[in-house]
């Protein structure tokens, strides 16, 4: 009885608690150093908007980068969209390269792992003590000194001097042919000493960390979460492909000789789930303008992205297939990706490619 | 022992007033509402596994009614299963734990102590009750005068090396779950600050909240509240039903994605659309968002514009409290079981500036206590990860609690363990001392 | 009429005991020959258990490790298989955890064979393409060397099944999941002494020389470490020049380093204050750089216990290696090598196990009362039995105390032994206060029920029952107080709702009359453990929550481990106030009782398996059964006893039952 008028006073309430006009709270004075605010702050920047941004460069380009080029090199035109503020080699001989990034993120160890483990195919990356200290940016820096077989090239070498801000890592890498490099060393230290980054915008510390926020632990979206959706598919398929039985995917076939094709959903955005399907051919993360480029195409009636890579493939699974083509098309729908993935030997791949785009486009949720 | 006791209680004050008073203060309402909290307990812990504690939380402990949803289920797998593999569900009125506790409290005081006889024999009860009702006020002073949040600082490094965008040192601390709309007016070296709770501005979930004020020289729409959300470029590959704001520096404009909320409501971070219409005729539309960058960010970007010649900010945040006294974290020290991950022991050295430099360490079952507050260790980040040399370096994350009523349930255990041993210490003797006992024990 | 229901009583007992020992099956046989020709002596496996190790950030016995790693991946104490003997006649072979662990680095071509991996899903079979050989039998088990043949199905299986949410995930899912951890379990296992089972050819004279022979292992690489240190400095960084054996050398120490790398500690640190034991791949790159001493020892021992013939020389190899890991050990501050050994000694004692013997006799003794109530000598029989038992109860968990140095509760586990302690406990003293010979059967009967479950439990949980804590629960304090205290009143609830039961059956069977004395003092003894029971569990529950507002800033969280505890001091104080108001008689007072002892298993582990809150770090899937038999016996007896009060609202004394047999009437 009591909980039943409580009940009904507290509809009464609700019903008649919404008025047409708020008034803001009591004015208070506060100092600014209690309320630190950037009241400046562009729009993309005040929203945390990172991944997807506009074509144009994030970065100035050799503007703001001054050095000296060492004797007997040259500068080429930079290309700050792939990450190379300034660029240089050794006059006329292609097959060296030296190139400036400017605050990358990932942080010190994971861009050391990426160079020891993952490009020269070492057991273990160095601690940053260990590595010599040397004049970079008119700071100090560290130098990394690397021999070896560099993503398939023999007796292959880089230096790569490096500072850090945070998360965020300025290199100079130089690579090339072993003999070349052990030349140019001291032409290479030359260099990292005479840079100097203008405060003109290229700043690393102005650029936006990741909002990490407490708690917030996992590494982002990589373990894809929620089961896949119950409603089937149905599509076209083409001629030659044979329906998978037994199959956990929403849709899947084979055809060819060691190829597949298939339709699943995984929770989580869009543009680190297509850096994950790049990783599996060894590619690194795209940059804004590789994403702002990729081509489009029909999928489930409406527009999604297309990715195709070619190298070699090593699934999440240990499969393996050298000689890959990998050609995902992917689009966002809620918090999940809806994707369907054709992977195979290249040759194979290549000659469904059409066949492919054409069943993602007759692709509907039944 | 059994019906006696009751019987004797029937006196008292007669008419309607004695009724309510004898009903009021009766031990089947009491019996009644102890099953009726079981219940609600039950069926409340159950509903977490679906909805998450806090939603649980709000339908099941801090209502006045609700309607309770039993999902069948047998030896762990659901009964007469639906599509989604839900089992078969049974709607059960209930009253909320407020009505219940409420009663609860009115019974315990009528019953359990008006007019209960002030005996010897008695004592030990009494003094139970006391104990239960100093809890059950402890609950009430702690719902609702009591407050908290987290607060996140990195390790301060020396002087000279501080990243300037970082926490190091706070003296303000954020709700978990609660967004206020904050309006400040650039005032010099100071700022002017106005505030609307989330509570009000509930009509902007599928509508329209006008915001103002008399002295104000606009008014604020708020619309298209999300409850979680992320901000995003339109691509040319995204389709929005949202309103898409331009950005001036160029490029495709912004949008609001709705997300579908999490149940863990801390973890949904909200955000809305605001249209300020100048007495001057001029709009300016933009988009306020709650994500709390701290500590990675002190700063935050609120949506701006000029009125009336002076500079406004408009911020979605996370509701801000301030704390008497600043902390400073100087170092956190994470100790791993050996060769596993899992933590053996972690925790701050901070220091409070207006304490001098004195250091205090806060770690688990450990809190800081000072000036009414508590801080506690919570969380560490970044997590994955030991501390490698030249490593980034930690932060840690601590919750900060208000409550007058911190220490009281502490007195209240006393007090009940007292009185319960009291009581049963001389009901156990007066038992053994009884001719039931002897006839009993004898056969 | 009476001892008829006596009789089929002890007739259903019969039957839970012969299908229990019914259910035994043919052991696997093992195909192929046995590399190991005779048992591993028995002195040393005895010698070989104290052997320290470091696993799930602790040190321990290495027959510890070997004992959970098996009840783990093989659900069962012991594994058995059969081999044909000399004559042709199959012979059963039973190994003990340390024999299967000692045959798995020593013998790894034997063990891969060994049937290990229980399945019990036929859909596990099919998933991973096995074919259905028509078992009838509602488990299988498969050995490594079988898994291998598919791990690369399975191991896509599992990361395709770990992305389903844990409670969308069915039988088969789950299953291959747990296959796919035992399997990587039982790898990382094998892996350990992996490397000591190669060796490289070498040609190169100058590598002959260093090590004196023409193939070299890890045990050589480790006897010859100045010289191979001295080969390695000569060389410059990219090692041009060098010969290709010793290039492939240095791969193949590359390979020994990194091979065990996320396996048990086997060597002690050699730098004082650390405390991170080494592999043995961390432990050869020490060496390699220039340790010396008992470390390199070990790791010689070990390599002869691998690579010799003759079992005999292997076991003095390993008794070698167990010296030198002792003295590896013990040259370090941290570590005390009596404590490894007092755990040796729990695990061998077994001291819970022995008590569950005397507890089941002490049953028998107090039924043999029930035949002889006059008795004087079979009730203190029964009664002393009871008491022994609960000391050796005790003193085991007493053990546990100290080889942990906490209070007697870290994890669920530890519940089942400290409740049933309790229990009986309570059990005794009602009996002692009122010697009705019924307290008498109950305390013996729930002691040795509780503790078969703490062992079934311990093998199907399969995790170290000792390991560390996480940060939040180390604080000794809480854990004697809180823990401590609601757990006491676990065990209240649990012999209330025992003794409960108890009633509602002599009513049902007419054992003795609701108005019968023996019937009034179970309700008084119902009544007092509820008193004792509610005291405790209340001060527990508050005591919780002031703990919980220091570690988490808040007296009260509605988690569900909290709201357990609530629920258990709503049912018993408002059972006590139905009571006191007349509101309940007998009956509803004792299957309130009954219903409250559904509500502490609830609260104790049901919680735990619902996979969500704060507390729920003690989580095991294979309670479900446990949890639900419970409910259900439980549900069965309040509603028999229901209906049972519903057809003979008052049932007629019957004079017989009063004057037929002397036992019934002080029943």
């Amino acid at each position: 009885m009591k909980a039943l008028t409580g009940c009904m006073l507290l509809l009464t309430f609700v019903a008649c608690g919404e008025p047409s006009q708020v008034t803001f709270g009591a004015p208070a004075k506060v100092s600014k150093d209690k309320r630190p605010m950037v009241w400046e702050a562009a729009l993309k920047e005040r929203l945390g908007i990172r991944s997807v941004g506009p074509t144009k460069p994030s970065q100035p380009a050799a503007t703001s980068v001054r050095a000296t080029t060492p004797e007997g090199w040259e500068q080429l035109p930079a290309n700050p969209q792939r990450f190379r503020n300034a660029v240089w080699r050794v006059a006329g001989d292609p097959q060296t390269d030296c190139y400036l990034t400017i605050g990358v993120g990932g942080g010190v160890p994971f861009n050391l792992q990426r160079w020891y483990v993952q490009q020269f195919g070492k057991a273990a990356a160095p601690a940053v003590d260990e590595l010599p200290s040397i004049d970079f940016c008119g700071r100090q820096g560290r130098l990394v000194d690397l021999a070896g077989t560099m993503q398939g090239k023999q007796d292959w070498a880089a230096f790569i001097a490096f500072y850090s801000e945070g998360e965020r890592v300025t290199s100079l890498k130089f690579t090339g042919p072993h003999p070349v490099l052990s030349a140019q060393r001291d032409a290479f230290l030359s260099l990292a000493a005479s840079i100097r980054l203008e405060a003109g915008g290229a700043a690393p510390t102005t650029r936006s960390a990741p909002p990490v926020q407490p708690g917030q632990s996992l590494p982002p979206n990589h373990a894809p979460v929620g089961r896949p959706a119950q409603a089937a598919y149905t599509a076209a398929a083409p001629a030659g492909w044979v329906a998978k039985a037994d199959s956990r995917r929403l849709l899947h076939y084979t055809f060819g000789a060691n190829s597949e094709v298939y339709i699943s959903q995984l929770g989580g955005d869009l543009r680190p789930m297509l850096d994950i399907w790049r990783g599996e051919l060894q590619f690194d993360a795209m940059s804004d303008a590789d994403f702002e480029g990729l081509p489009g195409a029909a999928f489930l009636g409406e527009d999604a992205v297309l990715m195709d890579l070619a190298g070699d493939w090593r699934g999440m699974t240990g499969a393996q297939i050298s000689g890959a083509r990998l050609v995902v098309v992917a689009r966002l729908d809620g918090d999940a990706i809806t994707f369907c993935k054709m992977v195979g030997p290249s040759a194979e791949v290549s000659a469904q490619f059409d066949a492919f785009v054409q069943f993602c486009g007759s692709v509907r949720k039944r | 022992m059994t019906a006696t006791g009751a019987s004797k209680a029937k006196k008292g004050p007669t008419g309607i007033g004695g009724f309510v008073y004898r009903t009021l203060g009766s031990m089947k309402l009491a019996v009644t509402l102890f099953v009726l909290l079981g219940l609600l307990t039950w069926l409340g812990t159950l509903a977490q596994i679906e909805d998450g504690l806090w939603k649980a939380q709000k339908e099941y402990f801090e209502s006045w009614f609700l309607i309770a949803d039993l999902e069948l289920s047998w030896w762990g797998q659901p009964v007469l299963p639906d599509e989604d593999g839900r089992g078969f569900s049974l709607r059960i009125p209930l009253p909320g734990a407020y009505p219940v506790m409420a009663l609860l409290f009115l019974n315990l005081m009528v019953g359990g102590m008006l007019r209960m006889k002030w005996r010897m024999r008695n004592v030990g009860v009494l003094v139970v009750h006391v104990g239960i009702a100093l809890l059950l006020v402890a609950g009430f002073v702690k719902m609702e005068f009591s407050y908290s949040g987290s607060l996140a600082l990195f390790e301060a490094p020396a002087e000279g090396e501080r990243d300037t965008s970082r926490v190091y040192e706070s003296a303000t601390f954020v709700s978990f779950h609660d967004y206020e709309l904050a309006l400040t007016r650039d005032n010099g070296d100071s700022v002017i600050e106005r505030v609307v709770p989330e509570s009000e501005l509930l009509g902007a979930v599928g509508g329209t909240v006008t915001l103002g004020a008399e002295d104000l020289p606009f008014k604020v729409q708020v619309h298209h509240w999300m409850e979680r959300c992320v901000p995003q470029a339109k691509g040319p590959m995204l389709r929005t039903t949202a309103p898409i704001i331009d950005d001036p520096a160029g490029g495709p404009g912004v949008f609001l994605r709705q997300l579908t909320p999490l149940p863990e409501r801390s973890a949904n971070v909200a955000g809305a659309y605001v249209t300020v219409l100048t007495a001057a005729g001029e709009r300016f539309d933009g988009i306020v968002y709650g994500e709390d960058r701290r500590p990675y960010r002190q700063h935050r970007y609120p949506f701006t514009f000029q009125a009336g010649g002076e500079r406004w900010a408009l911020d979605l945040r996370r509701v801000l409290y301030d704390l008497p006294f600043h902390v400073r974290l100087q170092r956190f020290e994470k100790r791993d079981h050996p060769g596993t991950l899992t933590a053996a022991d972690y925790r701050s050295f901070v220091e409070i500036p207006e304490e001098g430099d004195r250091e205090v360490q806060i770690y688990m079952n450990t809190p800081l206590r000072k000036d009414g507050f508590v801080m506690y260790q919570t969380s560490w980040g970044p997590q994955n990860q030991g501390q490698p040399s030249g490593g980034p370096p930690w932060f840690s994350v601590f919750e900060v609690a208000e409550n007058p009523s911190d220490k009281w349930p502490e007195y209240a255990c006393w007090v009940i363990a007292a009185g319960l041993m009291i009581h049963f210490t001389l009901k156990l003797r007066r038992f053994l001392g009884s001719s039931v006992h002897q006839s009993l024990a004898q056969g | 009429m009476i001892p008829a229901a006596m009789r089929s009583l002890w007739f259903g007992l019969l039957a839970v005991a012969v299908t229990l020992t019914g259910c035994s099956r043919p052991s696997p046989r093992l195909d192929g020959e046995a590399y190991r020709t005779a048992p591993w002596s028995a002195e040393l496996v005895d010698r070989i258990a104290s052997t320290p190790v470091q696993a799930d950030g602790r040190i321990k016995p290495l027959s510890v490790l070997a004992a959970f790693t098996l009840y783990d991946v093989h659900g069962r104490r012991d594994l058995k298989y059969s081999i044909p003997g000399p004559d042709g006649v199959q012979q059963k072979v039973k190994l003990e955890p340390t024999e299967w662990l000692l045959d798995v680095w020593c013998y790894p071509r034997q063990a891969a064979r060994y049937p290990l991996f229980r399945i019990e899903n036929v859909g596990v079979m099919d998933a991973l393409g096995f074919a259905n050989n028509g078992q009838r039998q509602d488990f299988e088990y498969l050995s490594y060397a079988q898994v291998f043949e598919v791990v690369d199905q399975l191991q896509e299986l599992a990361i395709q099944y770990s992305r389903i949410e844990q409670r969308e995930r069915n039988a088969v899912q789950e299953h291959i999941l747990s296959l796919w951890t035992d399997f990587r379990k039982y790898d990382r296992m094998q892996r350990q002494l992996g490397a000591l089972h190669f060796s490289i050819p070498v040609q190169d004279p100058e590598l002959q020389k260093v090590f004196g022979t023409e193939q070299v292992d890890v045990g050589g690489i480790v006897a010859n470490a100045d010289g191979f240190r001295r080969l390695l400095k000569a060389q410059d960084r990219q090692m041009r020049g060098a010969s290709p054996d010793l290039l492939e050398l240095v791969e193949f120490v590359g390979k020994a380093i990194t091979n065990d790398d996320d396996g048990a500690g086997l060597l002690s640190p050699t730098t004082l204050g650390e405390d991170q034991w080494m592999t043995l791949g961390a432990g050869l790159e020490l060496v390699i750089k220039g340790a010396r001493g008992p470390l390199a020892d070990v790791l010689v021992s070990l390599q002869r216990a691998v690579s010799e013939d003759d079992l005999s020389a292997k076991e003095s190899a390993l008794f070698a290696y167990r010296d030198a890991s002792v003295a590896a050990a013990s040259q370090n501050t941290n570590y005390d090598h009596e404590k490894v050994e007092l755990e040796t000694y729990y695990y061998r004692a077994a001291w819970h196990y022995q008590s569950i013997h005397w507890f089941l006799f002490a049953f028998v003794l107090a039924a043999a009362c029930w035949l002889a109530p006059r008795s004087r000598v079979l009730w203190a029989a029964s009664l002393g039995v009871t008491v022994l038992a609960l000391g050796m109860l005790s003193y085991d968990v007493l053990l546990r105390c100290l080889i942990t140095e906490r209070p007697p509760i870290k994890n669920l586990y530890d519940t089942f032994l400290f409740i049933a302690a309790v229990g009986v406990l309570l059990a005794v003293v009602a009996e002692i206060m009122l010697p009705r010979r019924i307290a008498l059967a109950a305390a013996p009967f729930m002691g040795a029920l509780l503790v078969m479950f703490a062992r079934m439990f311990e093998v199907a949980d399969g995790s170290d029952t000792m390991d560390p804590l996480v940060a939040v629960l180390d604080s000794n304090f809480w854990l004697a107080t809180h823990v401590t205290t609601i757990n006491i009143g676990y065990a209240a609830g649990l012999v209330a709702a025992l003794l409960a039961n108890v009633w509602i059956l002599m009513r049902v069977l007419r054992i003795a009359h609701p108005a019968d004395s023996a019937a009034k003092s179970l309700v008084r003894m119902v009544y007092g453990v509820t008193c004792f029971g509610l005291a405790f569990s209340v001060v527990g529950t508050i005591l919780g929550g002031v703990w919980a507002n220091d570690s988490w800033g808040r007296f009260w969280g509605w988690d569900p481990k909290e709201n357990g505890a609530l629920m258990i001091c709503l049912a018993q104080v408002a059972l006590l106030h139905a009571r006191f108001s007349g509101m309940v008689r007998d009956f509803g007072f004792v299957a309130w009782s009954a219903v409250t002892g559904a509500v502490v298993v609830f609260s104790w582990f049901h919680v735990n398996l619902l996979g969500i809150g704060l507390h729920s770090y003690g989580f095991s899937s294979g309670l479900r059964d446990a949890v639900w038999t419970s409910y259900v016996v439980q549900a069965a007896f309040v509603v028999i006893g229901s209906v049972d009060v519903a057809l003979r609202p008052n049932p007629a004394r019957a004079k017989r039952v009063a004057t037929a047999s002397p036992a019934v009437s002080t029943l």
